[in-house]
C-alpha cells in the first residue's frame, strides 16, 4: 500500500517534469525554426508618444553616472522624453549625483527624492509613477546601460492599441569576470534568446521583467498601478495585464547592458528575492489564469499557469529525489527489462537535457562558440538554484506565508567602478 | 589575391556580370546585400538569427541517428565481450574476489548480447564501516565549512551527497537486515543501463545536435567520441564501484549509485556536447565570397 501511495505520488512528479521538458522542446524548435515576430523593430520615424523613463536607485552612486549619460545619448525627441530617477532613501552620494545632473539638465531630468513611505522598487515605482503624465512608462535599472536607439525600440510596439506591457532583451556585461558570471550568462541567453522570443513567436506570454521595458500609462492605470506588497512587482504587472486583455510583448533585438551577480551569496539572495515574488504570483493569480477569462486564450492560459509554476519545480524535483530515494530503500524496482531501462534512461538523458538543449541553442545563436563549452558547469549552478529556490519555496509554502517576509530595498551588489556627478 | 574572383570587382560590376559566369544574379544579389565596407560581410544580428530546416537536414535528423544508433545496438555484443575482457583484467588487479560473470540479455533475435558483471559480494556493514563512512561524511561537511564562497556549488553537492549517504546511515539503522540490494546485480544493471544510454545517444544528438548546420561528418564523429568514450568509462567505473562497495560494504552502495553513478556519463554526455556545439556552422567552412580580410559573419544560421 506504502508503495503504491509512493509509486503514483513519483508519477506526479514525473508528469510535471515532463511537461516542462516538452515545453522546453517546443520553445527551443520553435525559436529554432518557427517563424519571428518581431513586428516593431523597423519603425525609425514616427510622432513619438511622451516617454518617462524611470530609474529606480538606493545607494546606486557606483552606476548611476553610466547609466544617466547612456539615457542623455538616446536617440529620442527630447521634448517628448523625461527620465525620472527615483532616489529611495540613498545613504550614498546617489542624491548628489542626481541633483546634479537635474541642475545640469532641469528640462530633461526630474529627479524624485523619497524619504518615507515604503521601501522597495514597487512602492518607489508606484509613488513616481502617479505623477507623471506621459503616454509610456519605461523602466531601467540603475545599473542598466541603453544604447541609443533602446528608446524608440521599446517605444514602437506602443504604436499598437493593444499592446499594454514591453519587454526587451537583458544582456550581461561582467561575463567575462568568472565562472559565476559566464554561468549566468548562459542563463540569460537561454531565457531571452529562446524562452521569450518562443512565447512571442507562439503568441504566449512574454514576461515583463521589470526593466528595460515598459508599460503604457493607460495599461498601468486600467490594472490600478503598481503593486506595493510584492516582491516581484514585473510578473505581478505581467498577469494583471494578461487577464485585463492586454498584450504583453517581447523585442528580443532591443538589447540593454546589465551587471550580473560576482558571487554566490549574491546571486542566491537574488534568486530567493525572484522565488518568493513570483510565488506570490503564483499564489494570486494561478486559478484566475486556469479558469480562462475571455480574452485569454488557451494556450495562454497553459503557459501562464505554468510559468506562474515555474520555482514550484524546484521543490518538486527535491520531491521527486526524495520518493525515488524511499522507493529504493523499500525494494521497489519497475519491471527489470531492457525496455524498461531505456525508457528510464531515455527520461533521464532527454529529460534533464531539455534545458541544456536550449541553453546551448540560444548561446550558438548568439555566436558565442567558446563559452558553450561551459555548459556543463550549468550542472553546478542549478544545483545551486534549485537549493535555494527550494528552500524560499518551502518557507513560504509551511513557514511565513506568501505575504510575510517584509518588503525592504533587498539590493544587488554592483562591481562598477563608481562614477560621480557631472 | 581575392580568395573570389568576385571580391575584387566593384558592385556595379558584379551587378551587370552575365549569370552563367557567376552562378546565378540571384546570389550575387544575396551576397551582395550582405557586403559591408571594406568587403567585409554583415551578419544578420542575433535576435533575428535563425535556424534552416531544409529537407535534406530532415532527413539527416531522423535517419542518420537511427542508423547510429543501430549500429550501436549491434555493436553491444562485442562490446560486451571487451568489458567483460576489461573487467576480468580489471577486477585482480584491484585485488577483488571471484569472477567475472556473464549475463545474457535478450530483446528477439536482433538485439541478443551478454552483459558482464562483477561476482563479488559485498558486505553488510559492520562497526568498523560505519565509523569509517562516518568519519568520511564527518570530514567531508567539515571540509565545506572551510571552502571558500567561490567554489559554494561544490560545497552544496558534496553536502548533497553527503546527505545521500546519511540516509544509507537511516536505512541501515532501521533495517539492518534487509537491505534489496547486493554488488553483482548491482553491477549489471549499471552496464545495462549504460547499454540504454549508449544506444539513446546517437537519437538524442539527432533530436538536439544534427539539427543544426554543421558538417555532417562533425556531427557523425561527436556523436562516435561520445558514445566510445562513455562505452569506456562504464566498465572503469563499474569497477572503481565494485572496489569502494566491497572495502566499504553496501553501506556506500546508494550513494555510488545516486550520486556517482549515470550522472557521470549525463555530465560527460553534456561535455561532448557543450563541445561540438562549439564548432563553426558548415556555411563558414566553404564560404561563397571571401575576399581577402574578410570578415565573416558573426551570427550565422545555427
Amino acid at each position: 500500500m506504502m508503495i503504491s501511495v509512493l509509486i503514483v505520488l513519483l508519477w506526479g512528479v514525473v508528469a510535471v517534469l515532463v511537461t516542462y521538458t516538452v515545453r522546453h522542446y517546443i520553445f527551443t524548435f520553435n525559436r529554432l525554426f518557427g517563424r519571428h515576430r518581431q513586428p516593431y523593430v523597423d519603425i525609425t520615424a514616427a510622432e513619438w508618444p511622451t516617454v518617462a523613463v524611470f530609474i529606480p536607485c538606493h545607494n546606486e552612486q557606483a552606476v548611476i553616472t553610466g547609466s544617466l549619460e547612456a539615457l542623455l545619448a538616446a536617440d529620442y525627441p527630447a521634448d517628448r522624453l523625461t527620465i525620472i530617477p527615483i532616489d529611495d532613501r540613498s545613504t550614498d552620494a546617489t542624491g548628489d549625483i542626481l541633483g546634479a545632473y537635474a541642475r545640469r539638465y532641469p528640462e530633461l531630468i526630474k529627479p524624485v527624492f523619497r524619504t518615507g513611505g515604503e521601501p522597495g522598487k514597487a512602492a518607489a515605482m508606484a509613488e513616481a509613477a502617479a505623477r507623471v503624465g506621459a503616454e509610456v512608462h519605461l523602466v531601467f535599472d540603475a545599473d542598466y546601460v541603453p544604447g541609443p536607439k533602446l528608446l524608440k525600440q521599446l517605444t514602437a510596439p506602443f504604436f499598437d492599441p493593444e499592446v499594454g506591457a514591453v519587454m526587451g532583451r537583458v544582456v550581461p556585461h561582467n561575463v567575462s569576470s568568472n565562472l559565476l558570471t559566464r554561468l549566468l550568462d548562459l542563463e540569460r541567453a537561454g531565457g531571452y534568446q529562446v524562452d521569450q522570443q518562443a512565447r512571442m513567436n507562439l503568441g504566449l506570454v512574454p514576461q515583463y521583467g521589470g526593466t528595460v521595458g515598459g508599460v503604457r500609462r493607460e495599461a498601468l492605470s486600467s490594472v490600478g498601478g503598481w503593486r506595493t506588497d510584492t516582491l516581484a512587482e514585473d510578473t505581478d504587472m505581467t498577469f494583471r495585464l494578461v487577464l485585463q486583455g492586454w498584450d504583453v510583448v517581447y523585442q528580443n533585438r532591443s538589447e540593454c547592458y546589465e551587471e550580473v551577480p560576482e558571487n554566490w551569496p549574491t546571486r542566491i539572495r537574488q534568486i530567493r528575492r525572484w522565488t518568493h515574488g513570483h510565488n506570490q504570483s503564483l499564489a494570486r493569480y494561478v486559478m484566475r489564469i486556469i479558469s480562462k477569462p475571455a480574452n485569454v486564450s488557451g494556450l495562454q492560459a497553459l503557459d501562464g499557469a505554468l510559468l506562474l509554476g515555474v520555482f514550484a519545480v524546484g521543490p518538486i524535483l527535491l520531491l521527486g529525489w526524495l520518493l525515488a530515494l524511499l522507493l529504493y530503500y523499500m525494494g521497489y524496482q519497475p519491471p527489470v527489462t531492457i525496455l524498461v531501462i531505456l525508457l528510464v534512461s531515455a527520461f533521464s538523458t532527454l529529460g534533464n537535457f531539455a534545458a541544456f538543449f536550449e541553453v546551448a541553442t540560444a548561446t550558438r545563436l548568439d555566436g558565442s562558440r567558446n563559452r558553450v563549452r561551459l555548459l556543463p558547469f550549468l550542472f553546478f549552478g542549478f544545483l545551486v538554484s534549485l537549493m535555494a529556490v527550494s528552500q524560499e519555496t518551502i518557507l513560504q509554502f509551511i513557514g511565513r506565508g506568501f505575504g510575510g517576509r517584509k518588503i525592504k530595498w533587498d539590493k544587488t551588489e554592483r562591481y562598477r567602478n563608481g562614477g560621480g556627478a557631472p | 589575391m581575392a580568395s573570389s574572383r568576385t571580391g575584387s570587382r566593384t558592385p556595379r560590376e558584379l551587378a551587370v556580370t552575365p549569370a552563367t559566369e557567376t552562378g546565378g544574379r540571384a546570389r550575387l544579389l544575396g551576397e551582395l546585400r550582405a557586403r559591408g565596407s571594406r568587403g567585409g560581410v554583415i551578419g544578420q544580428h542575433r535576435a533575428m538569427v535563425s535556424g534552416r530546416l531544409t529537407p535534406s537536414r530532415v532527413v539527416s535528423m531522423v535517419v542518420m541517428p537511427l542508423l547510429l544508433s543501430a549500429i550501436v545496438a549491434l555493436a553491444l555484443r562485442p562490446l560486451g565481450s571487451v568489458w567483460r575482457a576489461m573487467l576480468e583484467w580489471i577486477v585482480p588487479q584491484l585485488g577483488l574476489p571471484g569472477d567475472v560473470g556473464f549475463a545474457h540479455v535478450s530483446l528477439g533475435p536482433l538485439l541478443d548480447f551478454y552483459v558482464p558483471h562483477v561476482s563479488a559480494a559485498a558486505p553488510i556493514p559492520g562497526a568498523w564501516h560505519y565509523w569509517v563512512v562516518g568519519a568520511i561524511c564527518a570530514l567531508v561537511l567539515a571540509l565545506t565549512l572551510v571552502l571558500p564562497p567561490r567554489v559554494l556549488p561544490l560545497k552544496y553537492f558534496l553536502r548533497f551527497a553527503t546527505l545521500v549517504q546519511l540516509t544509507t546511515f537511516l536505512t541501515f539503522a532501521v533495517r539492518p537486515d534487509s537491505f534489496p540490494y547486493a554488488l553483482p546485480q548491482y553491477s549489471l544493471g549499471f552496464l545495462q543501463a549504460g547499454c540504454a544510454l549508449l544506444v539513446l545517444i546517437p537519437l538524442v544528438l539527432g533530436l538536439t545536435y544534427f539539427p543544426f548546420d554543421i558538417a555532417l561528418w562533425r556531427k557523425v564523429a561527436l556523436t562516435l567520441m561520445a558514445v566510445l568514450h562513455i562505452a569506456l568509462l562504464l566498465p572503469l567505473q563499474v569497477a572503481l564501484h565494485s572496489y569502494v562497495v566491497f572495502h566499504l560494504s553496501l553501506l556506500v552502495l546508494p550513494t555510488m549509485f545516486f550520486i556517482w553513478g549515470l550522472l557521470v556519463e549525463i555530465f560527460v554526455f553534456v561535455a561532448f556536447y557543450g563541445w561540438g556545439m562549439s564548432w563553426p556552422d558548415a556555411r563558414l567552412e566553404t564560404p561563397s565570397y571571401a575576399p581577402d580580410g574578410a570578415t565573416q559573419p558573426q551570427a550565422a544560421a545555427p
